[in-house]
């Protein structure tokens, strides 16, 4: 009997039984091959329910060892779609089963499969890939990323900086995040005692800590959040580099703004409807770039020195084009 | 990690409803392997059942003709297997990508109904951030349904070299990520032509409920956008100072690296607009060599820009 043809036929044992059924009855009733010893019996049927776990089944055991399939925990309830969040899982599939950089592409394909007829498939809109010539590489990274985190433990990799200095480190990761297509990892550089930000893409040879794999090396801290890591382009840089800057948005283009400025900064409201952010930027140069390439309606009012650079910058664009 | 045949087959178990005749090449295409594996494993399936394993115990399957047909009631009570915890955050952070969030509707549904008990997408969010792009996530599902639908949308859309927002219609056909951000590839109807859209730039959209007349399929390339491979060249200089990234300039190709530093870049152009305004926000370290339609797109952009610091 194949391992998959034992797991679904304790699967069905258990969700059809009326009563809890002892691990003895379990096994004298065909499932298990006949004549198997008692430790070899007891191994596989440890490695049964793990396995069915994994795949969602909630086995519950009794007082008196007996188990019982949890059905209302095991079995979703019903989920009535419209047609257009259809659409979006589809689409959302379509786009992303087949991407190298999105490293969860085998659960999301399981999970869509078991929720929507279809949403799988890539007959649904055309989808593409975060580009990328190593996204392959950067999607295994992070899957293996993911993993610490969620399990809670060390890494070790080889990383290379912005200089193009390779050396190795070992970090307790705390999160990852996604900006323009990359991938970037947040956690505690054990060596400089700081927490960090690496690129997945500058991530080597990513490797757990092997010692007592099942425990946890370290807690984030409380309150950790991701997403105050994970700024806008022109936050990057060195925090002696921070200004406040101030964008003032047209009163026709202020509906983009909740989308602009991903909840960072604060927005005031003038009387003709148009918004001023001011926000923390460290990189003059991204500042400009990330107001001109997001116009039209958006204009940098302070400090007055970027303003002017943008102002002289345009003229000299516009005089080298005549 | 799972057996994956098992897997497979746990994911399928709430569509074998009795009475239900399925395409096996669907479900096959669905997970991602060859339709003679899945019959093989359904053949299986069919030997499978509870105790005492007779014909009536036995899962009522009857897989032939490329389909697999539940012919009477299951031997257990069954259904959709919720989402184990790396399935559900699979589906957190792709709904993420998507633009939606834990607190969305349709990803707060979802997971309500189907993911494993104690699952929280929020905490998810905390560490793991996937969010893709800055559109709106109603104006995502408008253009997905659309493209599902054969559908018509109305949209208002800013284009990067105008000054106010335009309305038109078009005819979705494709949704694609790049670089984070969102597009979609429509038929225009206000151009007369096929048009790429960034979806953050939609302001709104809405379906007509008129069917699209254009299904033909438009001139992709395999990643979704529309293929380059016709359009015209246009001829950029980089400054020693702007290193050129291929990321910034998607299928740019540099023809001339000078001992200076400095480079010269091809890249297709479909519309003047989107090059104009990156080239703009460069600050002078990129320079328009030719055509003259994008030197004067430019060249105009700069000039109303650069009027915004003066008033």
């Amino acid at each position: 009997m194949a391992a998959f043809e034992r797991l679904v036929n304790l699967a069905l044992a258990l969700a059809s039984a009326r009563e809890p059924r002892t691990a003895t009855a379990l096994r004298d009733s065909g499932i298990y091959p006949p004549g198997q010893d008692d430790a070899a019996f007891q191994r596989m049927f440890e490695r049964d329910k793990d396995e069915l776990r994994s795949m969602g089944f909630v086995i519950d055991v009794d007082e008196q060892g007996a188990y019982r399939l949890d059905p209302r925990a095991t079995f979703a309830s019903t989920i009535d779609l419209t047609a257009p969040e259809t659409a979006v899982l589809g689409a959302v599939g379509s786009a992303l089963l087949d991407d190298p950089a999105f490293p969860f592409a085998a659960d999301l394909r399981m999970a869509l499969a078991k929720l929507v007829a279809g949403a799988g498939c890539r007959a649904a809109a055309a989808g593409t890939p975060i580009p990328g010539a190593d996204a392959r590489r950067q999607g295994e990274t992070v899957a293996a990323v993911s993993r610490a985190v969620d399990a809670r433990k060390r890494i070790g990799f080889e990383y290379t900086n912005s200089l193009g200095v390779s050396g190795p480190r070992t970090v307790e990761p705390y999160g990852l995040f996604l900006h323009e297509g990359r991938w970037y990892a947040v956690g505690r550089d054990v060596e400089k005692d700081e927490v960090r930000t690496f690129a997945a893409a500058r991530m080597e040879r990513v490797e757990p800590n092997a010692q007592r794999p099942k425990s946890p090396d370290f807690s984030p801290p409380e309150g950790f959040d991701v997403a105050a890591f994970a700024r806008l382009p022109f936050q990057y840089g060195p925090l002696e580099d921070e200004f406040v800057a101030k964008i003032d948005v047209d009163a026709s283009e202020s509906w983009r703004l909740t989308a602009l400025s991903s909840g960072r900064g604060q927005l005031t409201s003038a009387a003709d409807g148009g918004v001023t952010w001011a926000v923390t930027a460290r990189s003059e140069t991204l500042l400009a770039r990330f107001v001109l390439e997001n116009g039209p309606g958006l204009t940098v009012s302070a400090p007055a020195r970027v303003a002017e650079r943008v102002r002289a910058g345009l003229r000299d664009t516009e005089a080298a084009h005549g | 990690m799972a057996d994956q045949t098992a897997r497979r087959l746990v994911a399928l178990l709430g569509r074998l409803t009795p009475g239900s005749r399925t395409r096996i090449s669907d479900l096959a295409a669905e997970l991602d392997t060859s339709e003679a594996t899945l019959a093989s494993d359904l053949m299986t399936l069919a030997l499978c059942g509870v105790p005492p394993f007779d014909p009536d115990a036995l899962m009522p399957l009857i897989v032939e003709d490329g389909y697999v047909e539940v012919w009477s009631e299951l031997p257990a009570s069954l259904g959709t297997v919720r989402l184990c915890a790396s399935e559900a955050a699979a589906l957190a952070m792709a709904l993420q990508v998507a633009g939606f969030g834990p607190g969305d509707g349709l990803t707060r549904r979802l997971l309500e109904a189907a993911a494993a008990t104690g699952f929280d997408a929020g905490e998810l969010e905390r560490s793991i951030r996937a969010r893709s792009g800055l559109h709106e996530a109603p104006v995502y599902q408008t253009l997905a349904a659309a493209v599902s639908a054969h559908e018509a949308v109305r949209i208002e859309y800013v284009k990067p070299d105008a000054a106010a927002p335009s309305t038109r219609e078009i005819e979705p056909v494709a949704l694609f990520a790049e670089r984070g951000a969102w597009y979609t590839t429509a038929w225009c109807r206000h151009a007369g032509a096929w048009r790429t859209f960034r979806v953050e730039r939609i302001r709104c959209a809405a379906q007509t409920g008129e069917p699209a007349t254009h299904r033909a399929t438009p001139p992709f390339g395999t990643d979704g956008a529309l293929a380059v491979e016709d359009l015209p060249l246009a001829t950029l200089e980089f400054a020693a100072s702007e290193r050129f990234d291929e990321r910034d300039w998607p299928g740019a190709v540099v023809r001339e690296k000078r001992d200076d530093g400095s480079c010269i870049v091809e890249i297709a152009f479909a519309g003047t607009a989107w090059i104009a305004r990156r080239v703009v926000a460069r600050l002078g370290a990129v320079r328009v060599l030719e055509p003259a339609e994008m030197r004067a797109a430019v060249r105009a952009l700069a000039s109303r820009e650069a009027a915004r610091y003066e008033d």
